[in-house]
């Protein structure tokens, strides 16, 4: 068993703005060559929104300068998606100095509604959702698989009674808040995977303490309760030896937000994405014909971009496919593009979220017309290059595209998994229209 | 012109007062822009006297100014004795002024190895045929929007000399070459031009055949599509006998050989025939290549506005034919021929001999007591006549703000 | 202005919605400025041009019309803003007024095969069109190194080009229809037709207007399809002179590259030296490592950063001495070649015949590693300039044109014209069979503000004075705006500025469309007169 490890003290908002004073000074001079790479604008059409624009205001900020309403505005027009540092020949985050920012603008009191209301959702419930997600959790893990639940929880597995993860040692499950909320048969069925695969012994954190990894709180701003959210989440997660996530911003928030604004270490040696898991235990699914799945992959941005996975998904899931999964045009891999539910984006700027998303549905869906990239808000269920699916492997950007376009299905690569294990079928027990798709 | 010349031709155009006409022959555009200032001063309006054509008006004073103007008066100018030629070898470029006939042009560089490259050369004084109408674009593989003309140099009324750089392209705002030239020197007096040339020994012509139009066309697409951009194009409609499309290359042989065996295996994959290879020597087709296609086009029938057809060997059956000017896209091509032959009967043709990316331009030829039929048959069909592209309020406008500022000089 | 800034925004936004109209000082402050380097000095002191008045964005040509009617009859200024990567100060609101923000016109139409034409949307963005032209298998073929933030209808304004403008053209090659607001609030509509040649060409005596005849809403434009060839190649050139023969060479010929730089000793030993025996001694060390900061490549911290921070500074502001020496250690020219297109064969032929005629003339061929290698970075030119400006030095690019007669002339005025001014290097891009395009990039310093602001304009009028004296144009693709005006009665003639001023008058009678650029009266009209641009410079931070 390892030590709990030590932790640092938390830099202060300001600290983080001008501790990346390079990056305004640099946008300032710079013609915006990412321009056109940032999702809100794009939607926005307003060069205030433009990344350059508003880093060098966050600049002023940063100079000294204090946040009104309209400045703190612009710094939550943010996906934290870091596209525009992809475009950046002066790898500028943007993204990073604008969080930084918003919590500057949270100390002096500068907090949209939205951001209050999420501030108010965490105090009561632990998680952003306005609900004791723990309750639902504790439902559908089955008691052996359960961690950080008080009482008798856990049952005789080969390394014997264990009661904590301490004891346990173990791979730690960890589906993230957005997915127990929204697709919390996603968070069962991954474990029916894993059992199907030979990979019975990970565990999930069901303890009504700690229900997210704190990066709502990040996004929007309230500093101080990341930092807080932050240690008492390794606290209680401490001496897992790998935490597989199910969401690629709960993976990124663990082993760089934690280190970086937080001053907290990630809470194990390896932080992973669910992928990571099923992926190398592919090699004894049973052999299966292939799935008739005429699909496109989304890449999350947390994963693609931030985490650097962008082959591993897509290998997984041709792996099970008769024809590989088509790509949403040059808008690929470390250049995918947001789909609008990134940061808090969805809370603070609702409609410019819900353009964002539109757009990618344009890519993804192969529209080729009308304005770049966007489909009209009326006909976004029409699937008009003729796909059917889209996959991915973040339950945000899954739910979201869910949210606008039903009928071609959206599916997470555990979905493509199940159905290629017959662990669901393409009807009946999933959501979406019903079919046989397995292949002759 | 000697400057007691030059003050006599001034004092007669001051002694114009009760009307009368006088015809100046400036030597250089320091005498037309003399001349013209005289003649702005006595409110006398100015003639561009072009050989063979009826005068263009330069101006003409608006109400109600006009009561000032002596609209009596004309002065005519003919730049004829403007003559002079200057050779840039290494640029490609001729600077001629405006009195040298387009074909005299023509004579003069191909005697220097080069040719303008243009689809006709007519006998019109250069200025003239810049000032009537822009040859326009043919299908230079450079660009399609390749214009010959690089650098300009013209007498506005008032005096003013508008004098171009010459450069390949230019960022300096809206061309004032594209509003000089096509204004029947409404602005001003075209006195010289820089064009572009193309060594004429590099020139080569395909010509291919198709038993039917649709099919001539759709080929021309596809080899546009893959980048076979002629310098020079026609498209011969052959009514009930084939259709003739000719292709002219310039460049190093060995890549023309390759752009012509291109285009020889699309040709017959789309079921045409290669008729010749041939070293295009002149601009106009050969008489083996009209009488393959039976056109009605005749000698000199190629230009933008409405000119008489000899119709040699047409199948006009004796009647008098007219070639009306037109456009359209190339997905309207076979529309518009077919609504010509619909409202036309079969004696109806299209010579295409313009290729842009978009589509083409050519004239209609058709009996001359059919010419509106066939206009409305062309729009309807989508297409445009010569004259449709308007731009005849833009000039009037300039002119009349040019002439404001006369009145207010005055 | 005859209204009050709230009343015109109450206004305005009665024709487009609360929603796209705004006069709040952090829309005003980021739509006051666009890319000009001369206001990208004063930026870095915090400072900004003058605040427009509102910024509008409407959706449709028809809420276009009504805006400028309304500006018409409130005497507001219009100014058509598209994503402000302007490097000519094309977009300021010198007198204030209504900025209209285009990019909420931005479709995108459909291509049909037969004629390959292509309705855009004024607003569109560059890289979304190519994109998005990708997915039907066609390209524009424009590639300027604004493409991440310039929109279409900018790059018609300006008369832009591309980095394969000798394949495709430039931009006003590539229009064929285009729609506008003229200042009275008149839509014109120029149709897409392929033209017969009758008439003054109206397309192109609108094409490079730069906001000043009235407001590009869509445009029609001649697309191909997407090449499935290409080739590229790297040949070094002994001499510059060599280099520009064979460019000469290439065109004679009929042929086309897509791709054609050829970078002067200077530029290639900064920028295209490494591997390759460009240059002799300790001078041609020197250079690169001062190529290295310029282009933002300070490594180390402390000392080490400042210590080589003066260096740079020491080079660029003794333009002369260093001059001459980097010329004694320059050697080599580096020439970049790329053909592509549908047929592999041409694409091959044009290929080996390009090569060959740089062989001939001594050109050393170096395969296809930097031209990959420059296509992989096609864009990474418009970054350098970030840090350069960010150690205080002024640092500009000139793009000028001429004949292949007087191209070397050109050239070399420049160089001599800037020897005292700045420090100076070259590339030849855009090749044409009648002649080129050179690209100066010059870089200088000074210690305050405003002697580097003055001695900025003070390079600008050598360098701009050199180029008319030299026969070339004033502008190849970056455009008028404030900063050459001056210069446009010597590129047009006395009698071309009456003309298109006439032009101006008869669209747009109240000067109300970006007033004051592209030499149409109040701006400098001498080349001796100073840009005054920062009317009102204020901060954001006062605002905030």
């Amino acid at each position: 068993m390892r030590a709990h490890r030590k932790q640092r003290s938390a830099p202060s908002p300001r600290e983080l703005l001008e501790s990346s004073e390079k990056v305004p000074r640099y946008c300032n001079l710079c013609p915006r060559l990412c321009h056109h790479s940032c999702p809100v604008s794009n939607a926005e059409r307003d060069e205030a929104v433009t990344p350059g624009n508003k880093s060098l205001t966050a600049g002023v900020i940063a100079g000294g300068g204090s946040p009104n309403e309209l400045v703190t505005d612009l710094f939550h027009k943010c996906a934290d998606c870091r596209l525009c540092t992809a475009f950046c020949g002066h790898e500028n985050d943007v993204s990073a100095t604008l969080m930084s920012a918003r919590a500057v603008a949270a100390e002096a009191g500068m907090e949209p509604p939205a951001v209050v209301a999420l501030g108010k959702s965490f105090e009561s419930f632990g998680n952003a959702w306005e609900e004791d997600l723990s309750l639902r959790l504790r439902d559908m893990i089955p008691r052996h698989r359960r961690l950080g639940v008080q009482g008798p929880v856990v049952e005789e597995r080969s390394r014997g009674t264990v009661t904590s993860i301490k004891e346990r040692g173990l791979r730690v499950y960890w589906p993230g808040c957005a997915a127990v909320a929204r697709r919390p048969d996603l968070v069962s069925l991954t474990l029916e995977v894993c059992d199907l695969l030979g990979e019975p012994d990970i565990s999930v954190y069901c303890g009504d303490d700690v229900q997210c990894c704190g990066y709502p709180l990040l996004a929007s701003g309230r500093h101080e309760a990341f930092v807080a959210q932050a240690r008492k989440a390794s606290k209680a997660l401490s001496g897992a030896d790998v935490v597989f996530t199910a969401s690629p911003e709960c993976a990124w928030t663990f082993s760089t937000a934690w280190p970086e604004r937080a001053g907290v270490e990630p809470p194990a040696p390896r932080i992973a994405h669910v992928v990571d898991l099923i992926l190398p235990a592919l090699r004894y699914a049973p052999a299966r014909p292939p799935l008739d799945l005429d699909a496109v992959y989304h890449d999350p941005c947390y994963l693609g971009r931030h985490l650097g996975r962008c082959d591993e998904p897509r290998a997984l899931v041709n792996r099970l496919l008769r024809t590989p999964m088509a790509e949403a045009g040059s808008w690929v891999r470390e250049q995918g593009y947001c789909c609008g539910a990134g940061g808090v984006l969805e809370a603070t700027n609702p409609d410019t979220s819900y353009a964002v998303t539109r757009a990618r549905l344009g890519h993804l869906l192969g529209k080729t017309t009308g304005p770049p990239g966007e489909l009209e808000p009326g006909k976004v269920t029409e699937s008009v290059g003729g796909r059917r699916h889209i996959v991915t492997a973040c339950v945000r950007c899954e739910s979201r595209f869910s949210e606008l376009m039903p009928p071609p299905q959206v599916l997470d690569i555990v979905d493509v998994v199940a159905l290629y294990l017959g662990l669901k079928d393409n009807g009946g027990g999933t959501r979406g229209a019903g079919g046989d798709i397995r292949g002759k | 012109m000697t400057l007691l010349e030059r003050l006599e031709i001034l004092g007669v155009i001051k002694n114009l007062g009760g009307g009368g006409t006088l015809t100046i022959r400036p030597a250089d555009v320091h005498g037309v822009r003399e001349a013209v200032l005289e003649c702005r001063k006595e409110k006398t309006p100015v003639m561009v006297e072009v050989e063979g054509l009826p005068p263009v008006p330069m101006w003409s004073y608006r109400e109600p100014s006009a009561a000032n103007a002596n609209t009596a008066a004309r002065v005519f100018f003919d730049l004829g004795a403007l003559r002079n030629l200057t050779l840039d070898r290494e640029s490609h470029l001729v600077t001629a002024e405006a009195g040298i006939t387009v074909s005299d042009l023509e004579s003069e560089v191909s005697r220097r190895g080069f040719t303008l490259g243009l689809h006709e050369t007519p006998s019109t004084p250069l200025g003239a045929w810049l000032a009537l109408a822009e040859p326009g674009p043919a299908c230079r593989r450079s660009s399609p929007g390749w214009s010959p003309v690089a650098g300009l140099e013209a007498v506005l009324h008032e005096g003013s000399v508008v004098r171009t750089t010459v450069t390949p392209r230019t960022a300096t705002g809206p061309d004032p070459k594209a509003l000089l030239i096509g204004s029947n020197g409404r602005l001003g007096v075209i006195t010289r031009a820089t064009l572009r040339i193309y060594p004429s020994a590099e020139r080569k012509r395909e010509v291919l055949a198709f038993a039917d139009a649709a099919v001539a066309v759709g080929t021309v697409v596809e080899a546009l599509g893959r980048d076979l951009i002629p310098d020079a194009f026609g498209l011969l409609d052959g009514g009930d006998s084939e259709t003739v499309v000719t292709w002219d290359m310039h460049g190093d042989p060995e890549m023309v050989a390759m752009v012509s065996l291109t285009l020889e295996e699309l040709c017959n994959l789309n079921g045409g025939r290669r008729l010749s290879s041939l070293a295009a020597g002149g601009d106009r087709l050969t008489e083996k290549e009209r009488n393959g296609a039976r056109s009605c086009v005749a000698d000199g029938a190629a230009g933008p506005v409405e000119i008489r057809a000899a119709a040699k060997g047409a199948n006009g059956n004796g009647k008098t034919m007219i070639a009306i000017g037109f456009g359209c896209r190339w997905s309207r091509v076979v529309l518009v021929r077919r609504a010509l032959l619909n409202a036309l009967g079969p004696s109806a043709r299209l010579h295409l001999e313009r290729a842009l990316p978009e589509g083409a331009c050519g004239i209609a030829c058709l009996p001359s007591n059919q010419v509106e039929t066939a206009r409305t048959s062309i729009r309807k069909a989508g297409g445009w006549l010569t004259g449709d592209e308007g731009g005849d309020d833009w000039i009037d406008g300039v002119a009349g703000v040019l002439l404001g500022d006369d009145d207010e000089g005055a | 202005m005859r209204v009050s800034r709230q009343e015109l925004l109450v206004r305005a936004a009665e024709v487009v919605g609360q929603r796209w109209a705004s006069n709040d000082d952090v829309r005003l402050e980021a739509y006051a400025r666009d890319a000009w380097p001369r206001v990208l000095i004063a930026a870095r002191e915090g400072l900004s041009p003058r605040f427009p008045d509102i910024v509008v964005w409407p959706a449709s040509v028809d809420e276009v019309a009504r805006l400028v009617h309304l500006a018409r009859e409130v005497g507001a200024p219009v100014i058509p803003y598209g994503a402000g990567s302007g490097v000519c100060g094309g977009t300021y609101a010198l007198r204030g007024g209504m900025i209209v923000d285009l990019k909420r016109m931005d479709q995108v139409g459909i291509v049909e095969d037969g004629d390959r034409l292509v309705k855009v949307g004024g607003g569109a963005i560059g890289e979304h069109l190519e994109r998005r032209l990708a997915t039907q298998g066609y390209t524009l073929g424009h590639f300027p190194s604004s493409m991440y933030c310039s929109t279409v209808g900018g790059w018609v304004a300006a008369r832009s080009a591309g980095q394969m403008s000798s394949r495709y053209g430039k931009i006003e090659d590539m229009v064929s229809g285009l729609t506008f607001v003229d200042g009275t609030g008149t839509i014109r509509k120029l149709h897409a037709r392929p033209r017969a040649g009758d008439g003054p060409d109206l397309t192109q005596s609108f094409i490079g207007s730069e906001g000043v005849l009235g407001v590009l809403t869509d445009v029609d434009l001649r697309v191909r399809r997407a090449p499935a060839f290409r080739r590229m190649r790297g040949v070094l050139m002994p001499s510059l002179d060599s280099g520009i023969e064979a460019v000469r060479g290439i065109f004679a010929a009929g042929y086309r590259p897509a791709v054609v730089r050829l970078y002067d000793p200077m530029d290639t030993l900064v920028n295209k030296g490494k591997g390759t025996d460009t240059g002799r001694g300790a001078a041609k060390n020197l250079i690169q490592a001062v190529g290295k900061m310029l282009s933002g490549g300070q490594g180390g911290g402390g000392q080490v950063r400042r210590l080589r921070e003066a260096t740079v500074r020491a080079v660029v502001s003794r333009p002369r001495f260093f001059g001459e020496l980097f010329d004694k250690a320059a050697g080599a020219c580096m020439l970049v070649l790329g053909t592509e297109g549908q047929e592999e064969r041409i694409v091959e032929q044009e290929a080996r015949a390009a090569l060959d005629i740089c062989l001939r003339r001594g050109g050393v061929d170096l395969g296809p590693g930097p031209g990959e290698h420059w296509l992989e970075h096609r864009y990474s030119v418009s970054y350098k300039l970030t840090p350069a400006l960010d150690l205080g030095l002024f640092v500009d690019t000139l793009e000028t044109a001429t004949t292949w007669s007087r191209l070397r002339g050109l050239y070399q005025g420049v160089r001599q014209a800037l020897r005292d001014h700045a420090f100076v290097m070259a590339h030849f891009s855009h090749a044409y069979e009648d002649g080129c395009s050179i690209y100066f990039t010059m870089a200088g310093f000074a210690r305050d503000l405003a002697s580097r602001e003055e001695a900025y304009d003070r390079t600008w009028r050598a360098a701009l004075e050199a180029v008319a004296a030299s026969g070339g144009t004033v502008s190849h693709h970056h455009g008028i705006g404030m900063s050459k005006q001056a210069f446009m009665a010597r590129e047009h003639g006395e009698g071309g500025m009456k003309l298109l001023r006439a032009l101006k008058s008869t669209l747009d009678p109240d000067g109300i469309m970006n007033p004051g650029k592209l030499g149409m009266g109040a701006g400098p009209s001498l080349p001796g007169e100073p840009w005054k641009v920062s009317g009102d410079r204020r901060r954001l931070r006062e605002a905030a």
